[in-house]
């Protein structure tokens, strides 16, 4: 039983649509779990790959691999649910849910997001402006290259740099002295 | 440490939800009116396009956190491909049972089970145990004509050489009735009267009450807490019924799929029940195992295996029963039908 996931033909993998469905859900599932929780994350996903297939006619192979593109549907996607994902985040240094959070769902988001969250840190990532969490979200967790989330996203090469680069300093400055191989630039 | 590295380990990695995938299907499936649109393109699979239209609730929001896998063991990653290598067939399968499933005349269940006896047989020193397995159907029609079919199948010494020592005996009496290496001759039996669904050994429940179950994990559990109550079991072990009865919606009674979402959600909810992950049913089907206790305080236990893709019970599997054995419940076919009730044959 081989686990490798195959980058098929983009031809091929839209024709087939469930398999389509069936090589990337987990992925994209996992992503949006990340994001968002499990509540809302389900929704999401249906909601992506109903997308995906509405506008497979527009998908163009030669700009991007199926995965790429159905990141960057997702990514749409998940800024619907910004308050949702801030407020995982800084739910991350209370212990139970955020006062203020009213429904079920998002509490639930909310808790499951914050079991291994360090409050600095969300804290940080919950403050960046929505495309430098794109970036650095698609990078550090989805594990695409920069040329992929140029094309996710429809923006620039230099743009995924410049973005990169804020983030983490960003991230670097709210983890203060605690990065140790920081420790030596005083 | 890097940036990006903190940035990973604050995320983590989820725990795979074996569950999450159907439920997102079911989703997809309600957006579209009960059909997930890419499917009319499968060739061959048009109109059977309501894959397993099975399980879960659309509306459903909250995860299964009991249902994760708890130990480390998880094991999808960016390409879990099982999916990706047996999605077809099974989607066949799940295809074909869905489209037989909502008109048929009759429900049907059909099941094996198969028991390893605690009790030692043969002789002094040359002591065995046994195997026995039964084939048992059951057919009811929308009015509540009810048949039953069963037939024994051939008994099994599990020590073949203690067996063959104790003189290779063919038959062994036991209190009702006897168990033999032969196979018996399959019975089909008409019930009398208008005949109901039964939840566990007490309540009896018409298609329409069925139908009616709610589709609230809570209020679901709450309704089968009532069921078992009603099935005179003392009240110390009714939290330990709980399992046994929700997991009977989800193959015994003809239930709609949000209902066998409700009972997903409230099992999922339990404290005491557990995912364990991949494994193989006693017929060597791929599902997930999800586990509980039976009876509070001894070590029994059930075990269910669960179809990842259409959500279906494979089997049903008890285990530690003091004095008695291991009990297998092997769910073979469980859905609407056309065929005629007919004495079981093989498997």
């Amino acid at each position: 039983m081989t686990t490798t996931p195959v980058e098929r033909p983009p031809d091929q993998s839209l024709d087939d649509f469930s398999a389509v469905f069936d090589a990337y859900f987990s992925e994209i599932h996992r992503y949006v779990v990340q994001r968002l929780g499990p509540g809302p994350a389900e929704d999401v996903v249906a909601e992506a790959f109903l997308t995906a297939f509405r506008k497979r006619a527009r998908y163009d192979p030669a700009k991007a691999g199926v995965r790429t593109w159905l990141y960057g549907i997702v990514t749409n996607l998940i800024h619907k649910h910004r308050r949702t994902e801030v407020r995982a985040l800084r739910a991350v240094d209370r212990h139970g849910p955020p006062a203020d959070a009213p429904s079920h769902e998002e509490r639930v988001a909310a808790q499951v997001s914050a079991e291994s969250l360090r409050p600095a840190l969300a804290e940080a990532i919950a403050r960046l402006g929505r495309g430098e969490r794109d970036v650095l979200l698609l990078t550090a967790l989805a594990g695409l290259s920069h040329e992929e989330i140029a094309a996710a996203l429809g923006i620039s090469y230099g743009t995924v740099g410049s973005r990169l680069s804020r983030a983490r300093a960003k991230i670097r400055a709210a983890l203060g002295g605690a990065n140790p191989m920081e420790a030596n630039h005083g | 440490m890097d940036e990006l590295t903190e940035v990973r380990e604050l995320y983590g990695r989820p725990d795979d939800d074996p569950f999450a995938k159907t439920r997102v299907q079911a989703r997809m499936r309600a957006a579209t009116r009960r059909r997930l649109p890419w499917q009319a393109g499968v060739a061959g699979l048009a109109t059977a396009a309501a894959v397993a239209a099975a399980v879960f609730v659309p509306g459903m929001t909250t995860s299964a956190p009991a249902l994760s896998p708890s130990s480390g063991n998880s094991t999808t990653s960016p390409g879990n491909s099982t999916t990706v290598l047996s999605g077809h067939s099974i989607l066949l399968a799940a295809a074909t049972r869905a489209e037989a499933a909502p008109e048929g005349a009759y429900w049907h269940v059909k099941r094996l089970y198969t028991m390893r006896w605690a009790k030692p047989y043969g002789k002094e020193g040359d002591t065995y145990q046994l195997e026995t397995s039964n084939l048992v159907e059951n057919w009811i029609s929308k009015e509540g004509r009810a048949w039953s079919g069963v037939r024994k199948l051939a008994t099994r010494p599990l020590d073949v050489e203690a067996w063959r020592r104790d003189g290779s005996p063919a038959e062994w009496k036991v209190e009702d009735g006897g168990f033999s290496t032969s196979p018996g001759e399959g019975k089909l039996v008409p019930h009398k009267g208008r005949q109901k669904f039964p939840l566990l050994e007490g309540e009896q429940l018409t298609l329409e009450e069925v139908k009616a179950l709610p589709a609230d994990p809570e209020a679901l559990k709450n309704r089968m807490l009532d069921a078992i109550r009603a099935s005179d079991v003392v009240e110390d072990a009714v939290d330990d019924n709980l399992p046994r009865v929700l997991a009977s919606l989800l193959y015994e009674l003809p239930t709609s799929p949000e209902v066998r979402g409700a009972a997903y959600r409230a099992l999922a909810a339990l404290p005491s029940v557990r995912v364990e992950g991949d494994t193989t049913d006693p017929r060597g089907r791929p599902g997930v195992a999800v586990t509980f206790p039976i009876q509070q305080g001894r070590p029994t236990q059930g075990r269910l295996i669960i179809d990842r893709d259409t959500s279906m019970v494979l089997a049903f599997l008890v285990t530690g029963m003091p004095d008695k054995g291991d009990r297998t419940e092997v769910v073979l076919e469980s859905g609407w039908t056309d065929s005629e009730p007919v004495a079981p044959t093989a498997e």
